[in-house]
């Protein structure tokens, strides 16, 4: 996972790592931070995931969804 | 003698204040206060008749001197103003004796006549204190201190209940509200086989900061 800001990322090239070591174990995927002093203006702020090998499955639904949440602080 | 208090973030009814140290002599007291903005979560301020004002009080104890106590907004006013704002940019007060009572001067007043918000932001004020007796000299004050703030006058402030708003503590509202999004994303499991980084579907956010500062982001899944 990582936080792609203009396209500049937070946790480098690869992001933040989770081992996921069993198929088919769910893990929860929270974190949260800060960034650096960012311009006045516009500023994109996306989640941005990938695997190392085979499938990751984010799990979404009315009543398990994914939230995620920026504010200037 | 300069200081300087720097906030980014105002409540209605909220203070800020700094003790500055007058002596015997003849050195002006000046204070700069920077980055102050008010606006409103888009609820409670947008109605027609809001005023919000910039009020700096002088404090001092002691026996005092005369004084001038001025205010200066010389360039800062960084907002959009609202419909039929009103200002004076610039407040002065003759003290006849600095130690006697608390004095204010109320230099940039805002208003608004329509439904808009109303958004207030000063980046540059200046308070002076210059001793204006016979001998340029302040004679007498054994402390003082400037304070800002930015009140709303009470039917205003009546106005406001029964309204949505995000700090109730003195039943004045939120002034100043931080660029916020959030998304949530429900409409079904997230699937990916890249090796390389991807978007993640939904969440993107775009924040516009008005003035430079950090951003504290959250992400919550399982």
């Amino acid at each position: 996972m990582n936080i792609d800001i203009g396209g500049v990322k937070e946790f480098g090239t690869d992001g933040l790592y989770e081992n996921f070591d069993t198929a088919g174990y769910f893990r929860t995927i929270s974190f949260s931070g800060t960034t650096g002093i960012l311009a006045a203006g516009s500023h994109t702020i996306k989640v941005q995931w990938k695997v190392s090998a085979n499938q990751g499955t984010l799990l979404c639904s009315a009543n398990q969804p994914y939230q995620f949440s920026a504010w200037s602080i | 003698m300069a200081n300087q208090l720097q906030s980014d973030r105002f409540y209605v009814g909220g203070v800020a204040s700094v003790a500055v140290p007058v002596v015997e002599g003849n050195t002006p007291v000046t204070m700069n206060v920077s980055n102050v903005g008010i606006t409103d979560n888009g609820s409670g301020y947008t109605r027609s008749g809001n005023v919000m004002a910039f009020r700096g009080r002088f404090t001092s104890t002691g026996v005092g001197s005369a004084a001038l106590f001025s205010i200066s907004i010389p360039d800062g006013l960084t907002s959009d103003m609202p419909h039929n704002a009103g200002y004076a940019a610039v407040g002065h007060l003759t003290i006849n004796n600095i130690a006697t009572s608390t004095q204010e001067l109320w230099p940039l007043i805002v208003s608004s006549s329509s439904d808009t918000e109303i958004y207030l932001g000063l980046s540059d004020v200046n308070f002076g204190l210059t001793p204006v007796n016979a001998n340029n000299t302040f004679v007498g004050v054994q402390s003082a201190s400037f304070e800002v703030s930015i009140p709303i006058t009470e039917w205003q402030s009546q106005a406001l209940i029964g309204t949505t708003k995000e700090a109730t503590a003195t039943e004045s509202g939120l002034v100043y509200k931080p660029v916020s999004d959030r998304v949530s994303y429900t409409t079904g499991n997230l699937d990916t086989t890249s090796t390389t980084l991807v978007d993640l579907t939904g969440a993107t956010i775009t924040l516009t900061l008005a003035t430079p500062g950090r951003v504290a982001y959250s992400f919550i899944a399982s």
